[in-house]
């Protein structure tokens, strides 16, 4: 079992709350508040956000490396939050590996085993042995850190928190010193190997495309706040607010200024008609909003379109597959994400529209979503949506 | 072919470039290391001169006639292996107990969170400021009280306090480059604090171990004036006690003493090079490519 609740779990760093390590740097800067999430067993839960966000220090205090302030930790209904490292039955993988590097990898992978169990050396060697079977480095038990390569290291750093069948991994942003080929191989890797071990995980990364792929479920932070938790297609359709929307979804999502009219939305370069039923569900929503649309939700608009939005391209970039255009609208620039196939200039101007169904709003005071893509009072086509350029 | 001419001169000239570089660099670092190793040659060439020879005007560079007489007289003359090994225990002893302590408070100081570090850090500096000589009395006199006179003990307690400020320093400063992750692994393997410390910290900062012992063995090897004072009896003499005393009231055997300083220095540049070994090693290498 692995159930993880964090109940509103506060850190404050150099506010009298002591910590296990480091110097005190700071008044009391509020690293994580109030923040509560629950886990079920074997989920893959990732926290993600930007530096600084307390995705680290949430994990840390999870591990036990850092006292908390206030708040709960508990394990399957006991209450961790006081108790040491090694009594939490947890194991850590760390960004930087952390391997100990006088000690070969027979040594590295078996050192927690030997220390917290009472197994023979034979009995932690045939589990060592077992473990590097499964990740794939036999070869490598009787080197040294120092003469391996990175992606080797982290294997043998997995193998390290693999032997000893803890309750709880936690892995501290564990591909981000790899090569971008590599880390897409250890990330279906990883997934792969924690689907198979079913241990509860939490995953800390500030790569959205990681969370996406990777989690379970993500829990999304900003400012030592939990802004919103979720499956990765409920972030990216339903976020809770603009931090999450511009947050989740590669390239991010253009948000543009609008003022709500009751009937339209009115910027300066456009208005946009919006439908009876999107007016309905509008009908409480704050006069300030920002439209939210993802670059791959902008579409190019046919000839005679009613929904059109005119834009001059400012920059192409080829991708292949899809091509993002810089489109300049009201003086500010937006991406759009179009089929690579089709052939624009740079400097020609572009008939773009945003499908009603696809578009977000959000209150411009505080960011809290009122509108979503896949909110059901929004229509399903975009037909009755009109957009008419100034 | 002109072209190809013009490549084979221009490679001709880098290559007498880099050749002269590096002649020069040599003939810098020898000069370098003819400077600083000057008056161990000087000693060792005048211990192999007859007495006589040793103070004639001018001076000789290469001796006429070649003798070791002057380390049969040495070894002879005094109780020299004593001397020693003398030295060696207090040096030892010295450099074992500051290596310790000065892991112990490096470590804290680097690692562990409390209150006024800096000044604390700062102090420990401040005493090891103060003037060598006013500490002697004092000491002199507590350690006749405590039976520490002719006692290994009497020079080894002073010596480690007098260096443990550098040890200390040396090592914080070490333990501070070291990444908190590797401890915070040891820490989730289920070590304590100080097993983290001991079975993980110290096997990877041989450097700075190798380095602080180095320091603080020299210091207590060389040091006269401690050794002097508290050593009186000839059986608990140190090596450079013992090379002072060759000297008499009217005479100055230069070659005698000559031969005894040679002698001396060897144990230590042995030691030297065993630890410099270790330091080059660079243990903490594959912390991982952070």
């Amino acid at each position: 079992m692995g159930e993880l609740e964090l109940r509103n779990l506060t850190k404050v760093f150099g506010g009298g709350g002591g910590d296990e390590s480091g110097d005190d740097d700071g008044d009391g800067i509020v690293a994580v508040s109030d923040l509560s999430i629950e886990m079920a067993d074997g989920e893959f839960l990732v926290l993600v956000g930007p530096s600084g966000c307390g995705k680290s220090t949430t994990l840390r205090c999870i591990a036990g490396l850092e006292h908390t302030t206030d708040g709960r930790i508990s394990l399957d209904g006991r209450d961790i939050t006081d108790l040491k490292p090694k009594e939490r039955d947890m194991a850590m993988v760390f960004q930087n590996y952390a391997l100990y590097p006088h000690m070969t990898v027979r040594k590295n992978i078996g050192y927690g085993l030997s220390i917290t169990t009472d197994l023979s050396s034979s009995e932690v060697d045939d589990r060592v042995e077992e473990i590097a079977e499964l990740l794939e480095i036999p070869e490598l038990l009787d080197k040294k850190p120092k003469e391996l390569s990175g992606g080797q290291q982290q294997r043998v750093a997995l193998g390290r928190a693999i032997v000893r069948e803890p309750e709880v991994f936690l892995m501290d942003e564990p591909l981000s010193n790899l090569d971008a080929k590599l880390r897409t191989q250890m990330r279906t890797e990883i997934q792969q190997l924690q689907a198979d071990l079913g241990t509860s995980t939490v995953y800390v990364t500030h790569d959205q495309t990681e969370a996406m792929t990777m989690g379970d479920r993500i829990a999304i932070l900003d400012g030592g706040e939990l802004q919103q938790v979720g499956t990765p297609l409920e972030c990216y359709h339903e976020p809770a607010n603009a931090f999450v929307a511009g947050f989740i979804g590669s390239p991010s999502m253009n948000f543009l200024p609008v003022e709500f009219t009751g009937d339209e939305l009115r910027h300066k370069a456009f208005s946009y008609d919006l439908s009876a039923d999107l007016q309905e569900h509008l009908r409480n929503a704050p006069r300030e909003l920002t439209l939210g649309i993802r670059p791959e939700h902008i579409e190019i608009a046919e000839d005679g379109a009613r929904n059109v939005v005119h834009a001059p391209i400012e920059v192409i970039e080829p991708m292949g597959e899809l091509s993002y255009l810089h489109l300049t609208i009201g003086g500010t620039t937006y991406t759009a994400s179009i089929d690579g196939d089709r052939h624009h200039q740079v400097g020609e101007a572009v008939d773009v529209l945003f499908p009603e169904a696809k578009i977000h709003l959000f209150a411009r005071d505080g960011g809290e979503a009122v509108k979503n893509s896949r909110d059901a009072a929004a229509p399903a086509t975009d037909e009755s949506a009109t957009v008419a350029t100034d | 072919m002109s072209t190809e001419r013009r490549t084979h001169y221009g490679l001709g000239d880098i290559e007498i470039g880099e050749t002269g570089k590096k002649i020069g660099f040599y003939i810098a670092i020898s000069l370098l290391v003819l400077i600083s190793f000057f008056p161990i040659i000087w000693m060792f060439i005048t211990s192999l001169k007859p007495p006589t020879e040793a103070v004639r005007f001018p001076v000789t560079y290469i001796p006429e006639t070649i003798t070791l007489q002057n380390y049969r007289t040495a070894l002879e003359q005094r109780p020299f292996g004593r001397y020693l090994f003398n030295s060696f225990v207090v040096a030892s002893g010295t450099a074992i107990i500051d290596v310790f302590l000065g892991a112990l408070a490096g470590y804290a100081l680097s690692r562990l969170r409390f209150r006024f570090k800096l000044p604390v850090l700062l102090i420990i500096l401040f005493s090891a400021m103060l003037p060598f000589i006013s500490r002697l009395i004092p000491l002199f006199r507590l350690a006749r009280e405590l039976m520490l006179l002719n006692d290994y003990l009497g020079l080894i307690l002073p010596y480690a306090a007098f260096q443990l400020p550098f040890a200390v320093w040396i090592m914080q400063a070490y333990f501070k480059e070291l990444p908190d992750s590797i401890e915070e692994a040891g820490l989730m393997d289920g070590l304590t604090r100080l097993g983290v410390l001991f079975r993980i910290i110290l096997p990877i900062s041989a450097p700075a171990m190798a380095t602080a012992a180095i320091i603080v063995f020299i210091y207590a090897w060389n040091e006269f004036l401690f050794a002097l004072t508290f050593m009186t009896e000839e059986q608990m003499k140190t090596i450079t006690v013992g090379i002072a005393l060759y000297g008499g009231q009217y005479s100055f055997p230069w070659g005698t003493i000559s031969a005894a300083v040679v002698m001396s220095v060897i144990p230590l540049l042995l030691f030297m090079l065993i630890f410099q070994r270790k330091v080059v090693e660079g243990l903490t290498a594959g912390f991982g490519k952070a």
